[in-house]
């Protein structure tokens, strides 16, 4: 190597020598910038070609998935256009694992204000990816202090429609709940889920890294249509009624629950329908006992049933109305029972209406021992009795009614009175509803039409009226039925101003084990008002009164209260003469 | 010399091009690379940032519809909370309440008469007022359909 003489450090700048060291470091970067972007250009080719549809497919799964836009719930209207049902937009709060470091520090400042366990929350982000539920439909308050927890990259919000029922308790059993999906899970809800939830919709969503939607990216495939709305027959203001008034007495006997049902008796639409114990569909109860529908479910009916008995023998000719019977108190039946009546007297010489207004037991079993098991298992099939009703909710049950060949010898005695068979609220107020209206029985239902998104009105089928009773038969019963309240066992039905007609009943509860449990009951009337122009039918049920059990002490108040506000609500006139009520029987 | 000596004249004369006789041209500068490269810059630049400034129009925009469906949402939101409260507010059980603090209570079957009124004497609806002529005249030409359209007041 050449030094230059003068300064001994090397050679001077700018001479050959450096000028060619220079050129050979220039190529040897020049080599290695060329090869490095060989190997990037290399690299990026193998990545276009042959990991291409890989790649792709990963980045697609990572950034871009599809989601459903759920579609707005349809409302539920009373006949006055009252909302029962609507919607409301609450925050879902949801947690992007992969952006938090501290899964503790987190949960501590997320848990209280969600009102969750911290060690919840740290399960939950654990799982680990871009997306975890932390909570479904918080309260608006909640959802602003979570906003000012500064956690944006953590923590997501994502705007939902919740369910709410503005009324509260009021008619929970008829409209039911949906779940945390806005899914119907009972009553209208279930019933009509499918002209209530409309049509989802879909969009295709692009994710950041951090697994957060970019708004601009949404593009949407198809666009939800919301539900349609559905318009029921139910009036609020009976419904409250029919719910204060069955509470009250529920109350007052320390019952188990009870059930009313009040009917249009020449359509069928429901006007009100209660069940006790309620609930409220805003905060579901855990016990589920509180979500049964009393008045779809069957029980023993007691007496009654002897309305159908009746109506049955006279239909088919067996008796008439000036037939008469004889009741010492007491009637020996096959397989060695004794029928008796309730208070233990003798009713003596009574007729057909007798068997009624008074609700005589021996009369009405010899009734039906006329009538025979086939005849009469006959008519109460024909009378609904045994099958649903076909009322438009989930769950309704058949009641038992066992076929004629299973009978035995005593069978027609005690079905006649109303043992032995199982009926429920809503089946004993149709048939009393065919009574009423001249022998045809109809379909309870509570929606009447459906409102579709685009305003269009369209009224749901009401279902055929069925000839049961023949008019002369269907006027017979009725007047019957009116001594009831005039002069029998059912006269705290009455009311002021209008004819009454019903007949009570007290039934024991059967034992799982076979006979009766003592001490035990269930008091109903079953009615019809105005009897000179018929409007209403109306059941109560009373499940387990203590102290007063009988029919006409503890459940013919209720019909007469709900059924003077019903009337006073739906504007029917008074009766133009309304006899006078003799008050002198404890009911049965 | 004599007065017979002719004096000089100049004349504008028009020769032909010819190599010879051109003024030898100047020599060409080379052009200013500074201008050249500023020249480039601007026609590459100027389409580049023309489209970057509508991209940044769109996003601006983008934005404010953004915030306004945000806004939408929100008032939708609201309507409908607020819509909710009013279903809540005239819930029966409720009025029955307030209702009953301010001392009304439904009527008593003796408070209700069925007053029964005679057909001639039932309440006629209001005969609708005489139209002028020009009312007449804009009816001619307003559109039916879109009448029909509209909403009934209440």
């Amino acid at each position: 190597m050449k030094h230059h003489p003068s300064s001994g450090r090397g050679p001077r700048k700018g001479s050959p020598e450096v000028l060619a060291l220079s050129r050979r470091r220039l190529k040897l970067l020049a080599v290695v910038w060329l090869l490095s972007l060989a190997g990037v250009a290399g690299r990026v080719a193998y990545l276009q070609t042959a990991k291409f549809d890989n790649l792709r497919q990963l980045g697609r799964r990572q950034q871009v998935d599809t989601v459903t836009l759920p579609a707005s719930r349809g409302r539920i209207y009373d006949r006055a256009g009252r909302e029962l049902a609507s919607n409301v937009v609450r925050d879902s709060v949801y947690a992007v694992p992969r952006a938090i470091r501290d899964p503790e520090a987190f949960a501590r400042r997320v848990g209280p204000v969600l009102g969750m366990d911290p060690a919840a929350v740290v399960d939950r982000v654990r799982r680990g990816g871009y997306f975890v539920w932390l909570a479904r439909q918080i309260p608006p308050e909640a959802a602003a202090r979570l906003r000012e927890l500064d956690l944006e990259q953590e923590l997501g919000f994502e705007p939902e429609e919740r369910r709410v029922y503005p009324a509260g308790s009021l008619a929970a059993h008829v409209l039911g709940f949906t779940g945390v999906d806005n899914q119907g899970l009972a009553g209208l809800e279930l019933q009509y889920e499918e002209v209530l939830r409309g049509r989802p919709g879909r969009a295709v969503r692009v994710r950041d890294g951090l697994g957060r939607e970019i708004l601009e990216g949404r593009q949407v495939l198809s666009p939800g249509r919301r539900g349609s709305d559905l318009v029921l027959a139910l009036d609020s203001v009976i419904q409250h009624v029919a719910e204060r008034e069955l509470e009250r007495t529920v109350t007052q006997y320390r019952a188990r629950g009870g059930a009313a049902v009040a009917m249009d008796v020449h359509t069928g639409e429901v006007l009100a329908l209660a069940s006790l114990p309620a609930f409220d569909p805003n905060r579901l109860p855990e016990n589920e006992q509180a979500w049964r529908n009393r008045a779809l479910d069957s029980y023993e009916p007691g007496s009654t049933l002897k309305l159908a008995t009746v109506a049955a023998a006279l239909e088919e000719g067996v008796v008439e109305v000036r037939s008469r019977f004889t009741c010492p108190g007491f009637l020996r039946i096959p397989g060695g029972y004794v029928i008796r009546e309730a208070h233990g007297e003798a009713h003596g010489r009574v007729d057909l209406a007798g068997v009624v207004r008074l609700s005589c037991n021996v009369a009405a079993a010899q009734v039906g021992s006329m009538l025979g098991p086939q005849r009469l298992h006959h008519f109460l099939t024909r009378f609904g009795f045994g099958q649903t009703t076909g009322v438009d909710l989930p769950g309704e049950s058949a009641g038992i009614l066992r076929p004629a060949r299973q009978w035995s010898g005593t069978d027609p005695y005690v079905v006649s009175i109303g043992q032995g068979v199982a009926v429920t609220p809503l089946q004993l107020v149709r048939f009393v509803a065919a009574v009423a209206n001249g022998g045809y029985l109809v379909r309870p239902h509570l929606a009447v039409a459906v409102r579709d998104p685009d305003g269009g009105l369209r009224r749901l089928d009401a279902g055929e009226r069925v000839r049961v009773l023949s008019p002369a038969v269907a006027r017979a019963l009725l007047r019957m039925m009116e001594g009831t309240v005039t002069d029998g066992t059912g006269t705290a039905a009455a009311v002021r101003g209008y004819r009454v007609a019903g007949k009570t009943g007290t039934a024991q509860k059967p034992s799982p084990h076979g006979g009766y449990e003592p001490g035990r009951y269930v008091a109903s009337f079953v009615g019809v008002v105005p009897a000179d122009r018929p409007q209403l039918a109306i059941v109560v049920v009373v499940d387990e009164p203590r102290g007063a059990y009988f029919g006409g002490v503890v459940a013919a108040p209720v019909f007469s209260r709900i059924a003077s506000q019903a009337l006073w609500m739906l504007g029917v006139p008074p009766s133009e003469s309304t006899p006078q009520v003799v008050r002198h029987r404890g009911g049965d | 010399m004599t007065s017979a000596q002719r004096k000089h004249r100049t004349y504008p004369v028009l020769l032909p091009k010819e190599a010879g006789l051109a003024r030898p041209q100047a020599r060409r500068r080379p052009p200013n690379p500074v201008a050249r490269g500023l020249a480039i810059l601007v026609l590459l630049g100027a389409p580049l940032l023309g489209h970057v400034w509508l991209e940044s129009q769109a996003a601006q925009a983008g934005y404010r519809l953004r915030a306004l469906r945000q806004e939408v949402a929100e008032l939708e939101r609201e309507r409908q909370a607020l819509r909710s409260r009013e279903a809540a507010l005239r819930a029966p059980d409720r009025l029955e309440r307030v209702a009953a603090r301010l001392g009304l209570h439904p009527p008593s079957p003796e408070q209700l008469v069925a007053a029964v009124i005679p057909a001639d004497l039932a309440p006629r609806p209001a005969a609708a007022p005489a139209q002028t002529w020009w009312q007449r005249i804009a009816q001619v030409f307003r559109d039916p359909a879109a009448s029909a359209a509209e909403p009934e007041r209440p």
